[in-house]
């Protein structure tokens, strides 16, 4: 049971670390990005490249992904996003799923279909304490995410630029008349969004093998997790993480195992049945 | 009366050139003329499993390239279409119709075995031959008796009862489990492990499922371990089987691990380096670094056709079956057909594959091959540790 509780943390420490990009990015500028998951895997497949290229101290590698990430998060938002936000949230959102398959077959059209081991950086060893194992890369995924996210929310909180942010989703208009540069802001988010995106595209490409199909099921319980914890929380997307996977591999120990992410998706229903705005939600309010 | 001088015209010159294709020496079959032959093939080049529909594809162009160098089959060469069908089933039906009404092959090869349950439908209608496939759901297709599909590579059900029952009868197994993947390829193996311990009056100790696209094996794993399983077959892609090593890993548990033919090969050595040692394996062809001379063949013609594409478990599975397909339209005669295609193999009782070894048909038995052996990962490399293994 200890073990189910600690490979919950573990697994679910993923989905947070993913989310948290995303929720960025929501929490911002409204739009959930499908293609969160295919810009971490790019910028992980970016960083695998120069690392063989040049032999380079693998550290640095994961700082070009970093980068990467977020020139391809400038990128989606200034050739794609910025144009297609005047016709509408859900014109948006559906362009954000085009562009996880531009993105998905851009990888394997550049980095073909192959599985590769990649390199852990928190390392391959497996941390025993009170009867109970965990990997240290697990270790370091689930730290990264939390600081990650107190960074963020503090960033957002106590700098002029995070409360000119915030600024944007509150009034968007008001933002402007106060001569907030709107567009600048929003790419900042989005580049913010996606070297986070890379970073979580490092960190979990050793558990799951480099290869082109990696982000798939995690970034849909990335969105899962961003939902329960409020779609722009922070801090609820990794609280509601670390959740998720306790909760999931919880209740298989009682439960055939191939219901896991059916138990996910029902326990969020569950959540937002009687939460709808989510575990650490803001309520929306819109004057009229 | 003019109009019909026309009409008699026109009658009387169709008469000639109908007359005039007659006595052209006999309409050749669909797929066939004087100097090619046209096969179809459909495959996952995009979709889940890209990096399995890229070896497919590499193996096959290899067999082609090696079939077209030697001068053809009866002095024809071998031209084949490859259709992408993204591992999706609907996109599958859409590709062998494609290729039968539209590209007019002779026979079709494919990859997938939801696919193939699809097209082989479609294919037994249009009397089409459908030749060794990789894609062996047991239960859809080698017990449908279909008349136009052959198959070469043991089906999953046959696979594991084999290794299953191997392993308890030759590794010391006691407590057998599976991790399986939730679909019929998985159900397969799952009967088939069934059928294995059954017959040696024990259970199955553990049966874990997981749907397709699980990164994460950690829960299945832990229940094993609870369950105090001392193997695990894997009935998985190799990325995943190697997922459940490592998750296996991590939390301490260390039972034997044994999987089927797609997993025999480098690549699981490659990603997993010192936890594969000890994992268990069913294969059909020989490891690319055997002492053998078809081995060598195949590798020379690979190098010649792709040169960056490593000789795995699926690229040599399709130059072997590619290999087998022209030996197919060799054996149908100086002009195939679809019909005299399924009658030569229909006689290949057995017929030798340098690399597969014989191959058995009738008019009755269309499931080529029954038997498999094992290999086991020591040192770093796979080294052969049975003989060939039926079904018991």
């Amino acid at each position: 049971m200890d073990q189910a509780v600690i490979n919950g943390l573990a697994e679910g420490s993923v989905y947070a670390l993913l989310a948290l990009g995303l929720v960025f990015i929501n929490r911002i500028t409204q739009v959930a990005t499908f293609a969160h998951g295919e810009v971490a895997a790019c910028a992980a497949f970016i960083g695998f490249s120069i690392f063989q290229a040049t032999g380079m101290p693998f550290v640095v590698a994961v700082l070009c992904s970093i980068v990467a990430g977020g020139v391809l998060g400038y990128a989606i938002e200034r050739i794609v996003i910025r144009r297609v936000q005047t016709s509408g949230l859900l014109a948006t959102i559906i362009v954000t799923l085009g562009l996880y398959f531009v993105i998905h077959n851009a990888i394997v059209a550049i980095w073909g279909p192959e599985v590769r081991p990649y390199p852990a950086i928190f390392g391959d060893t497996t941390v025993r304490f009170a009867g109970v194992a965990i990997s240290s890369q697990h270790i370091g995924v689930i730290a990264t995410a939390f600081l990650i996210a107190i960074a963020l929310a503090a960033y957002l909180r106590w700098t002029r630029t995070g409360l000119a942010l915030r600024a944007i989703p509150q009034n968007r208009y008001g933002a402007e008349v106060i001569g907030l540069n709107l567009r600048r802001l929003s790419a900042t988010a989005w580049i913010i969004g996606s070297a986070v995106g890379a970073m979580a595209g490092v960190l979990i490409a050793p558990l799951t093998f480099l290869n082109s199909n990696m982000m798939g099921a995690p970034l849909i319980k990335a969105f899962a997790v961003a939902a329960l914890g409020g779609l722009d929380s922070l801090v609820g997307a990794f609280v509601g993480g670390l959740l998720l996977g306790v909760i999931e591999n919880v209740m298989v120990v009682y439960i055939p195992t191939y219901l896991k992410d059916s138990i996910a998706f029902f326990f969020i229903f569950i959540v937002l049945l009687v939460q709808p705005k989510g575990l650490f939600g803001r309520v929306r309010m819109e004057k009229v | 009366m003019k109009q019909n001088k026309k009409l008699q015209s026109a009658v009387a010159a169709a008469a000639l050139m109908l007359g005039a294709v007659q006595m052209s020496g006999g309409a050749l079959a669909q797929g066939v003329t004087d100097k090619t032959v046209k096969i179809g093939a459909y495959d996952a080049l995009t979709g889940p499993i890209p990096l399995t529909g890229k070896q497919m594809n590499a193996g096959w162009q290899a067999a082609l390239l090696a079939i077209n160098d030697a001068g053809g089959i009866n002095g024809r060469k071998l031209e084949l279409l490859v259709e992408d069908d993204g591992y999706e089933p609907s996109r599958a039906m859409a590709a062998a119709r494609k290729l039968v009404d539209r590209d007019q092959v002779l026979l079709v090869t494919g990859l997938g075995t939801p696919s193939t349950v699809v097209a082989a439908k479609y294919l037994e209608q249009a009397n089409v031959p459908l030749l060794f496939p990789m894609g062996a759901s047991s239960t859809q297709l080698n017990e449908a008796g279909l008349k136009q599909l052959f198959m070469v590579h043991p089906a999953y059900l046959t696979q594991a009862q084999i290794i299953v029952g191997w392993m308890i009868d030759h590794a010391g197994v006691k407590k057998p489990c599976l991790i399986y993947q939730e679909d019929p390829a998985g159900e397969d193996h799952l009967a088939g492990a069934k059928a294995a311990v059954a017959a040696r009056g024990m259970q199955l100790t553990a049966a874990e499922a997981f749907e397709r696209g699980t990164t994460d094996f950690s829960a299945q794993v832990l229940k094993t371990k609870g369950a105090g399983c001392d193997m695990i077959y894997t009935a998985a892609t190799l990325e995943a089987a190697a997922r459940m090593v490592t998750a296996a890993d991590r939390i301490g548990f260390k039972p034997k691990f044994a999987g089927f033919t797609t997993q025999a090969d480098s690549t699981l050595i490659k990603l997993l380096g010192p936890l594969a040692e000890g994992f268990y394996a069913a294969d059909i062809l020989p490891q690319p670094d055997a002492d053998d001379p078809a081995v060598k063949t195949f590798l020379a013609n690979l190098k010649k056709s792709a040169p960056d594409i490593e000789p795995t478990f699926f690229t040599t599975y399709a130059y072997a079956a590619m290999m087998l397909i022209g030996d197919a339209i060799r054996d149908a005669g100086d002009n195939p057909t679809r019909a005299s295609v399924v009658a030569a193999l229909e006689k290949w009782n057995p017929h030798n594959s340098p690399l597969l070894g014989p191959i058995y048909f009738s008019k009755t038995n269309h499931d080529g091959k029954r038997s498999v052996y094992m290999i086991q990962v020591t040192d770093g490399k796979w080294n052969k540790v049975s003989d060939w293994i039926e079904p018991k």
